[in-house]
């Protein structure tokens, strides 16, 4: 049995993507609810799951999500509440709608970060995260002064410059290429033009980590409806789900280096190209990576986004930093990616914004950034999980 | 909220924190390979191995990356700007982080340099923490 094809996203919605600390998250999440139910041209009757993936307090959890928006589901679950579990959402609601837990499910990503500090701040409520036993979440260790999820990609990408011998200023080429395309979508949070001399020239923040490497910490909702793939319509405009997988754990995992090489015990064995191209989301959906038409890649720091291309076989290990260079990875160039421009440009909500961009894109409705004839779209994240979308 | 610095220090890892009283970097075994791992366990992490036991390992290695703070994120730390955290493999093969003092000063403990782990007190009454220094040759 396969879960390819048995499910389709039907709607998406989103809501406005201001920082205003006197919006509540539930009014977020009832607009980008309703806008998806508008958008499948469905009723509230007509979702019987529901699958979020942030909850209180950055979000808002499931029960209260359902009695606020007048949902009544018979399937419901929640992951916690940082990134990383997108692809995880979405995969467990086409799993609920193809094995008749669920018929419609409603995904919500609401999250509202302006009233809290930066994560690693005190005024956070993830502030004791850093002294999680056994570390932190992205490598954090509060007691020597290893604060904020910035450092753990700091140092990630010291060890990949280090390992390579590599330029870390090649870098700037990832979040250049996404805001150029943030400038053409009307909702994107930062649209102002940036150049690498911007890049080279803006602050640090923890080395080698500057600004123009962290996303944009902000408020917003994304939902999408996921849909049995025989109940979706013509109208719906509706985008398979043909190939998924969830993240990754392990001691060779670390949630910002690619797999193999991070701030704990890996041991610094990277996957070879032909492992690479057989991630098990292009062999669900019998894809290689020459057919992603458009590429949606988790770059809540933009580091992510250079190991995602290496270890979904885009380019080898060590050989990213080069690779995205020349308008590669933008509007026209052999691998588009985060058309939107992604969470450093967009918005930052998780990775939410880039999925829904690959359903705009699939369908055609992506106006001056759209790329043409795109069939099949990725969602690739650097914890592994992946989604591979295409259009019916 | 407390701005602590302070680890949680617990029956899983008391063995190291009692070490760092002392002076001394302890670390869990595999009693099975004899191979030091971290972070603890209460069973070996290798497949071969179960049972663990804490022994004193040497406290040299070398550095595999470092990064350097340019803002505080704690309020425990912001005095000591501009600091850097570095990764030192272990000369007993585990990975460890550690505090920098003056990331920036010529012979500052960056990749590649051979270092000592030490335990300093760096606050009146908080805890002793792993602090990366560069041997002299």
């Amino acid at each position: 049995m396969t879960l390819s094809g048995k499910a389709s996203i039907v709607g998406v919605g989103a809501s406005s993507l201001e920082r205003d600390p006197q919006r509540s998250v539930l009014s977020m999440a009832g607009d980008a609810l309703m806008g998806a139910l508008d958008d499948a041209g469905l009723e509230r009757g007509a979702i019987d799951g529901l699958c979020v993936q942030i909850g209180s307090p950055r979000g808002a959890d499931y029960d209260t999500l359902a009695l606020t928006l007048g949902l009544d589901v018979r399937y419901a679950s929640q992951t916690w509440p940082h990134g990383r579990f997108t692809a995880t959402v979405i995969t467990h609601a086409a799993m609920a709608v193809a094995s008749g837990l669920a018929t419609r499910v409603a995904c919500i990503l609401a999250m509202k970060n302006s009233d809290l500090g930066r994560i690693g701040e005190a005024n956070n409520p993830f502030f004791y995260e850093q002294f999680r036993e056994n570390g932190g979440p992205h490598g954090e260790e509060g007691h020597i002064g290893m604060a904020s999820p910035v450092a753990g990609a700091a140092m990630a990408l010291d060890l990949y410059c280090r390992t390579y011998g590599k330029d870390r200023e090649l870098l700037g080429a990832i979040p250049v290429a996404f805001r150029a395309h943030a400038r053409l979508t009307p909702d994107a949070v930062a649209r102002d033009p940036m150049t690498q001399e911007d890049y080279l020239a803006c602050r640090p923040i923890i080395d080698p980590i500057r600004l123009f490497d962290c996303s944009l910490v902000g408020d917003g909702a994304v939902c999408l409806i996921i849909s049995q793939a025989g109940l979706a319509t013509v109208a719906q405009r509706p985008v398979a789900i043909t190939g998924v997988q969830g993240v990754r754990a392990s001691r060779e995992s670390y949630i910002f280096g690619p797999l193999g090489l991070g701030v704990g015990q890996q041991s610094g064995k990277r996957l070879n190209m032909r492992e690479a191209r057989g991630h098990p989301a292009y062999r669900m959906a019998g894809v290689t990576p020459e057919r992603i038409d458009v590429l949606g890649v988790y770059d809540s720091l933009s580091p992510l986004a250079l190991y995602t291309f290496e270890d979904f076989g885009f380019c080898g290990a060590g050989e990213g930093l080069d690779w995205i260079q020349d308008g590669r990875i933008g509007l026209g160039g052999e691998r588009p990616t985060n058309l939107n421009g992604g969470q450093l440009s967009h918005a930052q909500l998780n990775g939410w914004g880039q999925v829904r961009e690959l359903v705009t894109q699939l369908r055609g409705e992506a106006g001056a950034r759209q790329v043409q004839k795109a069939r099949t779209a990725m969602w690739a994240t650097i914890g592994g999980d992946a989604l591979v979308l295409e259009r019916n | 909220m407390s701005e602590s610095a302070d680890p949680i220090v617990n029956d899983l890892n008391r063995p190291f924190w009692d070490g760092a009283a002392e002076g001394r970097l302890i670390l869990p075994h595999c009693a099975a390979t004899g191979a030091a791992f971290w972070p603890p366990s209460p069973i070996s992490p290798y497949p071969a191995g179960r049972a663990v036991e804490w022994r004193e390992v040497d406290p040299h290695g070398t550095v595999l990356a470092s990064v350097i703070y340019r803002r505080p994120f704690q309020k425990a730390f912001a005095g000591r700007l501009p600091y850097g955290i570095a990764m030192v493999a272990l000369d007993c093969g585990s990975r460890l982080q550690a505090h920098v003092h003056a990331p920036d000063r010529p012979g500052a403990p960056r990749s590649g340099s051979r270092v000592t782990l030490n335990w300093e007190v760096l606050s009146e009454g908080g805890p002793p923490i792993l602090v990366a220094t560069p041997i002299l040759n």
